[in-house]
């Protein structure tokens, strides 16, 4: 090799600039292209609202029909589709976590656990969907709780994910078929009752407060 | 939330049924929530604040939370509210009224 060290460098920082400027622009483009389809979602839901409230009183079947015409159902494979062209890309990771919020439920919706499971337990989008994965009582969200536990480096994503997972543990304790577990208590008097009392009756039990 | 239930206490006040609520509110708040809505069925204080004994025993982290339990004390439904809460209630009522023919 003949060449100069310092044209050496140069041409190095020359060719890293060539193939870092793709890369910045595709980062750039990639969390436009999902801000791009939840604004495209954001306009369409609002539609989808407003022309459900204007339904007063839906019957059960007037429900399901208006239900069944939530954006939420046609955006969550969109999003699913961007998410897995992103693949690795941290704007992947939002576009999943829209799928499981709109249907956690669906096909989509475990396949995007999965994969929020397998490349991005690291990305803070994560967070606000921690919460709610133990009360989908699915499989697929034990999965992606379990990941976050033990694979994500992040320690808010770990230390949430570990909580949530034990709620989880604890909520198929409660699962339906399951007895319910003895509640002893006292009433706003101060007198003392158990849920027992009650067997033989038909029980609803209701954790409320007033708001 | 209090009108629907107090109706269906109401609408099965001589059936088979209970409606018990566990309350996570502050005892004022409690006292003048009864009052107010008339509320009927019997409540569980649950010290005063969420996250109070009773709710963390059963893992609730979001209000409202429903049990519906047939007569054995089995976990029947979750969660079901408005109609959905009245229709699962009369299909155990029936359940156990078949039993007992």
């Amino acid at each position: 090799m003949k060449s100069h060290p310092k044209s050496r460098i140069v041409a190095v920082a020359c060719l890293s600039a060539v193939l870092a400027a793709p890369l910045v622009l595709w980062a750039q483009d990639a969390s436009e292209q999902v801000r791009a389809l939840k604004k495209e979602f954001d306009t369409a839901y609002k539609a989808f609202v407003t022309e459900a409230q204007a339904t007063k009183n839906p019957t059960p079947e007037q429900r399901a029909a208006i239900m069944a015409k939530s954006p939420q159902l046609k955006f969550g494979a969109q999003f699913l589709a961007l998410g897995e062209k992103l693949g690795k890309d941290p704007a992947a990771a939002e576009a999943f976590v829209y799928v499981v919020q709109f249907n956690p439920r669906s096909a989509d919706a475990t396949k995007a656990m999965d994969l929020l499971a397998r490349d991005h337990v690291n990305s803070p989008r994560v967070l606000p969907l921690i919460a709610m994965l133990p009360r989908l009582e699915s499989e697929p969200a034990s999965r992606l709780l379990k990941a976050l536990a033990e694979k994500s480096t992040e320690a808010s994503i770990q230390s949430a994910a570990k909580k949530a997972a034990e709620t989880a543990a604890k909520g198929a304790d409660f699962a339906i078929g399951k007895v319910a577990p003895e509640i002893s208590g006292e009433d706003i008097d101060g007198k003392a009752f158990k849920l027992s009392d009650y067997r033989g009756k038909v029980v609803v039990i209701d954790f409320w407060g007033d708001w | 939330m209090y009108p629907h239930e107090r109706s269906l206490v109401a609408r099965l006040k001589d059936q088979p049924f209970a409606l018990l609520g566990v309350n996570s509110d502050p005892k004022d708040k409690v006292v003048a929530a009864l009052k107010r809505e008339n509320i009927t069925w019997r409540s569980w204080f649950d010290g005063g604040k969420t996250g109070g004994p009773i709710a963390q025993q059963y893992g609730v982290t979001s209000w409202p939370t429903i049990y519906v339990l047939d007569e054995k004390g089995v976990i029947r439904y979750k969660n079901v509210r408005g109609e959905r809460m009245d229709e699962a209630v009369d299909t155990l009522l029936k359940e156990l009224a078949a039993k007992g023919k």
